[in-house]
């Protein structure tokens, strides 16, 4: 692509307007969740580091396939996506400080682990904000070829997980969903799990979503199960990842682990399944 | 690469953030750990409304394992040997961090020969 001319000061910050607003859209139920807080002190520096990692990658992952500028060289995508991170943090810090969550005379470990825990989710929404909340006329043109190798294998599971990621952790750090796994029967459970097969199935090729595919269109039924098979694996993958990032997975039985996991997973797999249709948009 | 320059100066800050943070984590990470909390408890100087004397507490985890739902027990020894027991319950201590509140009692803790603090339980995460 031929470089381009930089954006006008005044297009910037309405982008960076737009990443505001996305950030705090999907991430105030977090800011507002005691659970959050807590995990943020609990958390040690290993399983910060590793989530400041794994946000990064996701975030290179949806400006790749997903960003207002996919086409852009890998360079501008990373440090793209370290605005984003940063804009995320310092987002966080300020809705903590304003909320009294953080302040002078907390010791610098809860502060920041309390900063961290919310900004991963607060960055992911900065991300889709700036590139789902624009006009469309601010966004590349592209042609067939440049959207059918976006849409890949691996550009659908990012956009999937990041999908799962913004839905789920909403209710992910929560006590209900431990309450929920104990105490939901094994039958439950699994009426559960087909619900969540079968609302995956519905969003990507059931009722005509935006980018879904619909039934008649030529997809096998076959084809359009394993799609769906897909969407849900990255929502449970999700799940196990943010139930282990909160601490929900310690010193319990693998079974109630697995409760958990089915009962996040519902929530996950909308994320998973909407996220991934903004690659065929 | 197409940036103006406030999309610079994000770029700078923001990666001056995550370098700074990154950093003092693995920091964090390999500074040697408490393998549980460390509580200590400091009683202040009491004040007394009326019938009511109040005695300010704080409890500092020293430790790098953050203290759960912490019970500390007062007991204020009056002369004449009659003891008054004041109780106060903390949801989380978290590691290297400071916690305040308050204890009542109905005899003068001036007045009396001793004023212990002691955690009679916590648990951990």
């Amino acid at each position: 692509m031929p470089e381009s001319a930089p954006r006008s000061v005044g297009e910037s910050v309405k982008e960076y307007g737009r990443g505001i607003v996305g950030g705090l859209l999907f991430s105030l139920p977090l800011l507002y969740t005691m659970e959050v807080w807590w995990s943020g002190f609990m958390a040690g520096p290993l399983k910060l580091l590793a989530g400041l990692a794994i946000c990064y990658m996701l975030l290179l992952g949806y400006n790749r396939f997903a960003g207002m500028r996919r086409d852009a060289e890998l360079r501008e995508i990373a440090t793209e996506s370290v605005e984003e991170l940063g804009i995320g943090i310092s987002l966080s810090a300020l809705i903590l400080f304003i909320l009294g969550r953080i302040g002078p005379g907390m010791a610098a470990e809860e502060v920041l682990g309390k900063i961290l825990v919310e900004s991963f989710v607060v960055a992911i929404g900065v991300s889709v904000g700036t590139a789902q909340l624009g006009e469309t006329s601010e966004r590349d043109e592209e042609s067939d070829e440049q959207r059918r190798e976006r849409n890949t294998l691996l550009g659908r599971m990012v956009l999937s997980i990041c999908g799962a990621v913004l839905i789920a952790a909403n209710v992910a750090p929560t006590e209900e969903i431990l309450m929920l796994g104990v105490e939901m029967s094994s039958l439950q459970l699994l009426g559960l799990l087909g619900l969540s097969l079968f609302l995956t199935w519905m969003v990507l090729h059931g009722s005509g979503f935006r980018g879904g595919s619909d039934r008649g269109n030529g997809m096998s039924l076959g084809k359009e199960v394993a799609s769906a098979g897909a969407a849900y694996v990255a929502a449970v993958a999700v799940s196990v990842g943010m139930l282990w990032f909160f601490g929900r997975l310690d010193g319990v039985a693998p079974i109630v682990g697995l409760d958990q996991t089915v009962v996040l997973a519902l929530p996950a797999s909308l994320g998973s399944s909407v996220g991934r249709l903004l690659v065929h948009e | 690469m197409n940036k103006n320059w406030l999309e610079w100066t994000v770029f700078g800050v923001s990666a001056a953030l995550i370098l700074a943070m990154a950093s003092w984590l693995v920091y964090d990470w390999r500074t040697p750990k408490t393998d549980r909390p460390l509580l200590r408890i400091e009683l202040g100087e009491p004040i007394s409304d009326g019938d009511v004397h109040s005695v300010p507490v704080t409890m500092r985890n020293e430790g790098d394992v953050t203290a759960e739902s912490v019970t500390v027990l007062v007991t204020l020894t009056a002369r004449g040997g009659k003891e008054e027991q004041a109780e106060l319950q903390v949801p989380f201590i978290p590691r290297r961090s400071v916690r305040n509140g308050w204890v009542h009692f109905h005899s003068d803790p001036t007045a009396a020969v001793s004023l212990a603090p002691r955690v009679s339980g916590y648990e951990v995460p």
